[in-house]
């Protein structure tokens, strides 16, 4: 199996690794998998051997790419190129997201389609924007699209919900689906202010440097609209109704508690199929009511009543594991 | 001059020590500066809330008040406050760790060099106590970075990037906290043990100058453990594959990836005592002629543990070491010692007694199902014993004359292994056997050669 691999940053690293420790899984399913490309900002390497992990990282770090790598660089190439030349059998697309559209991310995955390649993303935008013309164009090319590293990471949800929907109706969901967010208000609960909190998320790598995408709600709205996308398709992220955490004094989860609720930052697909993402007061000790950095959700099952998926949020680490799961699962599907 | 104060091995009353290197400070000096490993264990198991947070923090403020106490008045007091701060801030971040449900890899990276920093900071002001304009900066500070390999073996390094920090010192003295890094993006990463002294060899070869001192409290590296044999002595030159090797047998000077670079940048180690910090103890490197002493040292492993693996169907199957060795290595073991029968149907491990669960684990999970390995068999509580010396080389009967001394001590040897550069051999006995094998390879090969 040929994988070539778009973004070469923290994700895309971890994946790497993940991929050096899998390889045993793979050989399992009767696969041999080898990344022949890597596709980052400066271009592209390629090795039809595969390419080596550390060399590369270390010719990332003195030159800022990995297109100056000995084994193959080249430095002007970009990734419809990289696709082109390389010929994948699944494109890895894990550049970051980007925000008020589906930027370069979705031309990836369109022309990777193209060229008959299968897809998985850990970039968010493309399904939240644009997610009626990735999957339209993977079923007109044959070719299959995966995306759960999108939600969640570590904790199953896209999954889940698969299974769930055999059989019985979504009628809505609501989740807490940001841990740095969570766990700011967390912090906060214990008195204090919104700036020392996200200083000390910072501090110990559980807030970005730019915490925006997180504290203001988009990451949760990307993640509700991806699911509901999963469930119905026709929705797009820039429909949410959206307010962020940013305007949460201690004095309101003080308040809150004192009547025996909590603050948090809840994501939520309703009944009338509307989005919106915004603080709310949840019941102290109910099974959403999670604190730390932990993510919860529950999906609203026309048949089997509320069903709970409780778990730790994403990192690099559980991203890459979530990609990889997703190849396992095309090799799979192919198999059928 | 640049000194490798590594404080595991020089204890934590540094005030002479410190007293004695301030009188080079005009001439320019670089102290790299290492935390007890103690230390920073009791701050990483706290993160990992396997130590409570008031016992850990009890630990690190007897620590730090044990290195600051002999700084003078006035400046004792700001010291003291900075330590109290210092304090406040890991236990924030324990705290803070806590409420994330358990130790994030960021979060403990920034407690550790917090806690290096500390230390480096202490050292400063015990120099600038005795008049010596001294400033501390982290090795991130002073241009280091972590590197870190992305697959097997996933090696740990570090490499001087920006040597505009080091170049800054002419008088006056630099103290370097040197676990404290960053790695390729700026944000904070912890080193592990032995890269402090790698730090002092690259920057001793950034600076041109080509001796790194090591003090330590016993003064040199010794022939034996003295609390084992007592007629152990110090010994005055070590070659670098020498130091190698007993740098990997726990012998903890400097780090063996220290050795190697040391060798390759040209530098002499010179481990001195913390008495006479710029005497010459052991020298180790550029030795000019093998010494006339054939076995120079012998050093011991405690607490290994032997493991087996056998089966008629090993013998004569290609790959089937490496496929031994890949399954212990995924699970993150490492192997001290391998040792195969010539009929191929045994090879023997050594691992640490702490690692021995994880690496049955995966022999049982990778040759679980398969014909080739009959039977694992294993023995807890084994040290291994290797004696050392370049001048084994190539001279007839020193195996003989070891494994005699070791017979006629009445040890039983599980286990044997040399390496083809045969500057070492090493052998298995059993804990019990240990300390007599040491002081009978030590009293009669090497101060009987």
């Amino acid at each position: 199996m040929r994988i070539l691999l778009i973004g070469f940053g923290n994700v895309g690293r971890a994946f790497l690794q993940l991929m050096e420790e899998e390889r045993r899984g793979f050989r399992r399913l009767g696969a041999d998998p080898r990344i022949v490309g890597i596709v980052d900002r400066g271009g592209a390497t390629l090795s039809e051997n595969g390419v080596k992990a550390s060399s590369l990282l270390a010719t990332k770090i003195a030159r800022g790419s990995v297109a100056y790598s000995e084994q193959g660089g080249f430095p002007s190439m970009d990734a419809a190129e990289a696709i082109r030349v390389a010929q994948p059998d699944v494109t890895v697309e894990a550049t970051p997201t980007s925000r008020g559209g589906s930027g370069p991310a979705l031309r990836h995955i369109l022309k990777a389609l193209e060229h008959g390649s299968h897809v998985v993303s850990a970039n968010k935008a493309p399904f939240a924007y644009d997610y009626d013309t990735v999957m339209r164009t993977a079923l007109s090319r044959g070719r299959i699209v995966k995306y759960s590293a999108t939600v969640g990471g570590g904790l199953p949800v896209l999954k889940t919900l698969r299974t769930l929907t055999v059989g019985d109706v979504v009628e809505g969901f609501r989740g807490v689906l940001n841990a740095t967010s969570n766990y700011i208000l967390t912090l906060m609960e214990e008195g204090r202010s919104y700036e020392e909190a996200l200083r000390l998320a910072r501090e110990i790598g559980i807030a970005e440097a730019d915490p925006t995408m997180d504290v203001s709600g988009m990451d949760t709205a990307y993640k509700i609209t991806i699911i509901a996308n999963s469930i119905e398709g026709g929705h797009r992220v820039d429909e949410v109704e959206l307010k962020g955490i940013e305007g949460v004094e201690p004095r309101d989860l003080r308040e809150a508690a004192l009547n025996g609720y909590s603050i948090r930052l809840m994501g939520e697909f309703t009944e009338e199929g509307r989005l919106r993402v915004g603080p709310s007061k949840l019941k102290r000790g109910s099974v959403l009511d999670v604190s730390g950095t932990l993510n919860a959700v529950e999906f609203r099952m026309r048949r089997a009543g509320p069903v709970y998926l409780l778990g730790r949020g994403a990192g690099p680490f559980e991203t890459a594991a979530a990609i990889i799961r997703d190849i396992f699962e095309i090799l799979e599907e192919e198999k059928r | 001059m640049i000194v490798n104060l590594n404080l595991e091995n020089t204890g934590l009353e540094l005030k002479e020590l410190l007293e004695k290197l301030a009188e080079k400070a005009p001439q320019g000096l670089v102290i790299i500066v290492e935390p007890r490993e103690e230390a920073l264990r009791v701050l990483t198991e706290a993160a990992a809330s396997r130590v409570g947070e008031d016992e850990a923090l009890a630990k690190l403020a007897g620590e730090l008040n044990s290195l600051a106490k002999e700084i003078p008045g006035s400046l004792r007091r700001s010291v003291e406050a900075e330590l109290v701060e210092s304090l406040n801030r890991i236990a924030e971040y324990l705290h803070a760790e806590k409420k994330a449900g358990g130790a994030t890899p960021r979060g403990l990276h920034v407690m550790l060099n917090l806690l290096g920093n500390t230390v480096s900071k202490v050292v400063s002001s015990h120099l600038n106590a005795v008049g010596v304009d001294a400033k501390w900066v982290s090795a991130g500070q002073a241009g280091f970075m972590l590197v870190e390999d992305y697959e097997p073996p996933w090696s740990h390094y570090v490499s001087l990037v920006n040597p505009d920090g080091l170049k800054s010192v002419s008088k006056g003295a630099l103290v370097i906290s040197g676990r404290a890094c960053v790695d390729h993006e700026g944000g904070e990463a912890s080193l592990r043990k032995g890269m402090g002294s790698v730090v002092s060899i690259l920057a001793a070869s950034e600076l041109r100058v080509n001796e790194v001192y090591v003090p330590k409290a016993n003064g040199g590296v010794y022939t034996a453990d003295p609390w084992i044999a007592d007629k152990a002595r110090v010994i005055p030159s070590l070659s670098y594959s020498e130091a190698l090797e007993l740098s990997r047998l726990g012998e903890w000077v400097v780090s063996p990836q220290a050795v190697e670079l040391a060798e390759e940048l040209g530098v002499r180690i010179i481990v001195s005592s913390i008495r006479e910090p710029f005497k010459e103890c052991t020298t180790i490197g550029f030795e000019k002629a093998v010494e006339k002493q054939i076995v120079k040292a012998v050093a011991m492993i405690p607490d290994m543990s032997i493991l087996t693996v056998e089966g008629a169907a090993m013998a004569g199957a290609p790959g089937v070491a490496s496929a031994i060795l890949g399954e212990v290595a995924k699970r993150g073991v490492s192997v001290s010692m391998i040792s195969q029968d010539a009929s191929e149907i045994g090879i023997t491990l050594l691992v640490k007694d702490r690692d021995l669960d994880m690496a049955l684990k995966g022999l049982r999970e990778g040759f679980g199902r398969q014909r080739l390995v009959k039977r694992i068999r294993i023995q807890r509580g084994v040290a291994v014993i290797s004696a050392v010396g370049e001048g084994m080389r190539g001279t007839r009967g020193v195996a003989a004359r070891i494994f005699s001394a070791v017979a006629e001590a009445g040890v039983n040897v599980l286990a044997i292994a040399q390496g083809s550069s045969e500057t070492s051999i090493s052998f298995a006995v059993s804990m019990g056997d240990a300390e007599k094998a040491v002081k009978a390879v030590h009293d009669r090969v090497i101060l009987g050669f």
